[in-house]
């Protein structure tokens, strides 16, 4: 959908310093400290393909993998890796990236992974019986596609909300001059709790990230790393969703404190229009009220295809 | 979505004296099911999960093939693999493990083999 944004500010005296999806879990932590996006990330499968993209990260690029998964895993079943409640191995993902010029290359690594995961008794039975449907569909004379691929994303829509989940990333930045020799840049630290209720359009999710700016501290003496908690409560239907967001940053070099309240809220008129509202306080001691409504069109439905 | 189909033969000596069992293991957190029946008669024995299912005696299997046609359909996002395990109680060899991986995201892979029993 192609989208179109208007918005009035009706008060903004200060940007943002720090948005709390910013705290969430990056998808690959290698890349994200790099401020730059790689034109494409290998995801390799096996072993040959993995050594293939390691070499290739000499010349630049950006590689993506879960050691686990490199091999079979022939006696795993689906009942068993559905009731693995730290499926730490089975989800830790590596990320690696490098940007190289003609003088220098940078280069960022990270990890992820799902430290903890349970659902609710009723999803876990929801499951196993779409399970079973599958198996049923999936032994006719002739393969129903559709209704495979119907009870398939019902499956998955189904495990990808687990009832509470810990989920722990880390990356490093890393760059290197003429001299080759690597100098420490940027790290962080990620830490996400989530709860989401079965048959409950409601979530809560606890954020905590710690960062440090090597590179600062290298130029001008002075360490700048922060310690972020987050709190995002949020509440879903179909075509209304709210959202409150709270932030406490604290600046453990210069020993100070701030903190940011957003309330966001989002409701879809229609397929093509949806107007959002947020009112929230930055975290600036004095002018830091934010309010804005805002109205998103969308003119296209349609997927361009290049 | 794509259904990839691979055949495979595989010989198998049954215990004539002992009772023969099957179960077959969808692995790599794969959904798969199977249909299993007589080459000869056409005759479909069982469809569905498998574990530990009666074949009878290993006399009464020799000299018959059993075709097994199983299908795995990729729900794991992690990987594209689906590896599937038929162990036969009484045989030999008694597991024959094939693996491979479907092309797209979600697509089914579809192992269709012949035991012959001799």
């Amino acid at each position: 959908m192609l989208v179109i944004g208007f918005t009035t500010i009706t008060a903004w005296t200060q940007s943002f310093n720090l948005k709390p999806q910013e705290l969430s879990i990056p998808t690959s932590p290698g890349l994200v400290l790099m401020d730059k996006s790689p034109a494409s990330i290998e995801k390799p499968t096996n072993p040959k393909a993995l050594s293939i993209s390691v070499l290739n990260l000499f010349l630049g690029g950006a590689v993506e993998f879960t050691p686990y998964w490199l091999k079979n895993k022939p006696k795993l079943t689906f009942e068993d890796y559905q009731r693995k409640k730290i499926p730490f191995l089975q989800t830790l993902a590596f990320s690696v990236a490098t940007f190289r010029t003609d003088t220098s290359s940078t280069l960022g690594g990270g990890f992820r992974t799902q430290f903890f995961r349970c659902y609710a008794k009723e999803v876990t039975d929801s499951i196993l019986l779409i399970k079973a449907k599958l198996v049923e569909l999936l032994v006719e004379d002739e393969l129903n596609t559709d209704e495979i691929s119907k009870w398939k994303n019902k499956l998955l829509d189904l495990k990808l909300k687990p009832t509470f989940n810990v989920e722990l990333a880390g990356a490093y930045l890393g760059y290197a001059g003429p001299n080759k020799k690597i100098t420490p840049q940027r790290s962080g630290f990620w830490l996400n709790v989530r709860w989401s209720p079965f048959k409950v359009p409601f979530s809560a999710v606890g954020l905590f990230r710690y960062t440090n700016d090597i590179a600062k501290r290298l130029e001008n003496g002075l360490e700048t790393s922060y310690l972020d908690y987050g709190l995002n409560i949020s509440y879903d239907e179909e075509e209304f969703n709210l959202a409150l967001e709270y932030v406490y940053r604290t600046d453990l070099e210069a020993k100070v404190h701030y903190d940011r309240l957003a309330l966001v809220a989002n409701y879809q008129l229609s397929d093509m229009i949806i107007v959002v509202a947020s009112l929230g306080k930055d975290f600036a001691e004095v002018n830091n009220v934010l309010t804005l409504i805002g109205v998103k069109f969308g003119l296209s439905k349609e997927k361009a295809n290049l | 979505m794509a259904d990839n189909v691979r055949n495979e033969i595989v010989n198998t000596l049954a215990d004539s004296n002992a009772s023969v069992s099957l179960t077959i293991t969808i692995g790599n957190a794969q959904i798969g099911g199977s249909i299993i029946r007589r080459k000869d008669t056409d005759e479909i024995i069982f469809k569905g999960a498998v574990e530990k299912l009666q074949l009878g005696l290993g006399s009464e299997l020799k000299g018959k093939t059993l075709n097994i046609k199983t299908r795995v359909l990729d729900v794991n996002d992690q990987t594209n693999g689906v590896v599937v395990t038929y162990f036969f109680q009484s045989c030999i060899p008694a597991a024959t493990m094939f693996d491979d991986k479907v092309i797209n995201e979600g697509d089914v892979f579809t192992f269709d083999v012949d035991f012959n029993f001799n």
